[in-house]
């Protein structure tokens, strides 16, 4: 299994959503993210499906975190996400709350750990969040 | 003590001894019938022959199952048996034959439970998200079970519009909208645009249901004992095995 994601937006159900491979917001934003893990190692596109991979549905009882971090090094600031799942009828949905108050600016990544059980499985989504500054900061 | 009054102690005892033996009789005619109670319990079940109707549609359940079983991809644990009796009452409900829907199952999806296409419909039946929405509210349009419920539902809905199992499979496929446009053209002589993959659709999926007849032996009823929805004829139902 090759743990990955992708974001569901304009969600209005369990059915009712718009499939996104990035998600773009500003700076000081607060929302609600909803993802949808996928199982890259079954590839699809010969198939003709729209996305890679296939939608992944965790065991019962899992727990899943994301940690938001840039693969700049010079930017080390790290959000770290618990998420729910907002549909019973669909465990592969989760969402989490990001606050206007988090430290995120620039091009981030996902790294996703997702917990069954005894079973523990990572994966990264690169170039996931494309937040714009608020602000350039001062002229020089 | 004089002899009066031992007598009518006597008199009074008497009674009471034929009490005591009737009781005991009865106890012991309870005890005896204990075990009886004990190791029966619950009465025997009351064994029902199943009505014709109740037969075919076992049958039918029961060679969906196992081609669900043999072809089903990506199942996430969901219960076969279930997928086919909700196929099988589905169709029923709408007078429609189950291996029909098998067969546009197969070539929707090609039993894929997880299938996404670009068009955004998904699961077993390809169901668009909003066609689910308005045909079964509750649960996952990815749940086996609920979108076969859809999709049949779907496909009985189209029977209502169209009358050829044709027109109803390139409604299920391009929309009934342009299903509409098309037969019109047609019949007035005229040509409506309609992509390759609508106008190729019902043939494959007829070419599949005839190989289901024939695996199973049926075929397809003739234009006297059609199935109907809603008072529109429809060809494509037979569930009573021919000679």
């Amino acid at each position: 299994m090759k743990l990955s994601a992708i974001f569901l937006v304009d969600v209005g159900s369990v059915n009712i959503y718009q499939e996104s491979q990035q998600l773009e917001m500003t700076e000081g934003d607060s929302a609600t993210v909803y993802i949808q893990l996928r199982d890259l190692a079954v590839q699809t596109a010969y198939q003709g499906y729209k996305n890679p991979g296939r939608r992944y549905v965790p065991a019962a009882l899992s727990t899943l975190t994301v940690q938001i971090d840039t693969m700049n090094s010079a930017n080390l600031a790290t959000v770290t996400k618990v998420c729910d799942q907002p549909y019973a009828q669909d465990p592969s949905i989760w969402r989490f709350l990001l606050l206007s108050t988090d430290p995120i600016a620039g091009t981030k990544r996902l790294k996703l750990t997702l917990t069954e059980g005894i079973k523990i499985s990572y994966g990264v989504v690169n170039s996931a969040l494309l937040v714009t500054p608020s602000s350039f900061g001062p002229a020089t | 003590m004089d002899i009066d009054r031992v007598f009518s102690i006597r008199l009074s005892i008497r009674p009471l001894r034929w009490a005591i033996n009737v009781l005991g009789l009865y106890v012991l005619l309870l005890i005896g019938a204990c075990p009886a109670v004990i190791s029966n319990p619950i009465p025997p079940p009351v064994i029902r022959i199943l009505t014709p109707a109740e037969t075919q549609k076992k049958i039918q359940i029961d060679f969906v199952e196992s081609e669900l079983t043999a072809r089903l991809k990506s199942n996430n644990g969901a219960k076969v048996r279930a997928i086919a009796a909700t196929l099988v009452d589905e169709a029923h409900i709408g007078r429609l034959d189950p291996l029909f829907v098998l067969a546009v199952i197969e070539v929707e999806s090609n039993f894929d439970v997880e299938a996404c296409s670009s068009s955004k419909a998904k699961g077993l039946m390809q169901i668009l998200p909003s066609t689910f929405a308005s045909l079964n509210p509750t649960g996952s349009i990815f749940d086996p079970v609920e979108n076969v419920r859809a999709g049949t539902r779907y496909l009985v809905l189209l029977g209502d519009s169209f009358r050829r199992p044709e027109s109803i499979l390139m409604a299920y496929n391009g929309g009934p909208g342009t299903t509409s446009k098309y037969l019109k053209a047609q019949a007035e002589g005229e040509e409506y645009p309609i992509s390759h993959e609508m106008r190729t659709y019902p043939g494959k999926v007829m070419a599949n249901y005839k190989r289901l007849l024939a695996k199973t032996g049926h075929k397809p009823v003739l234009a006297g004992k059609l199935f109907r929805i809603a008072n529109t004829p429809l060809m494509v139902a037979s569930i009573d095995k021919q000679p």
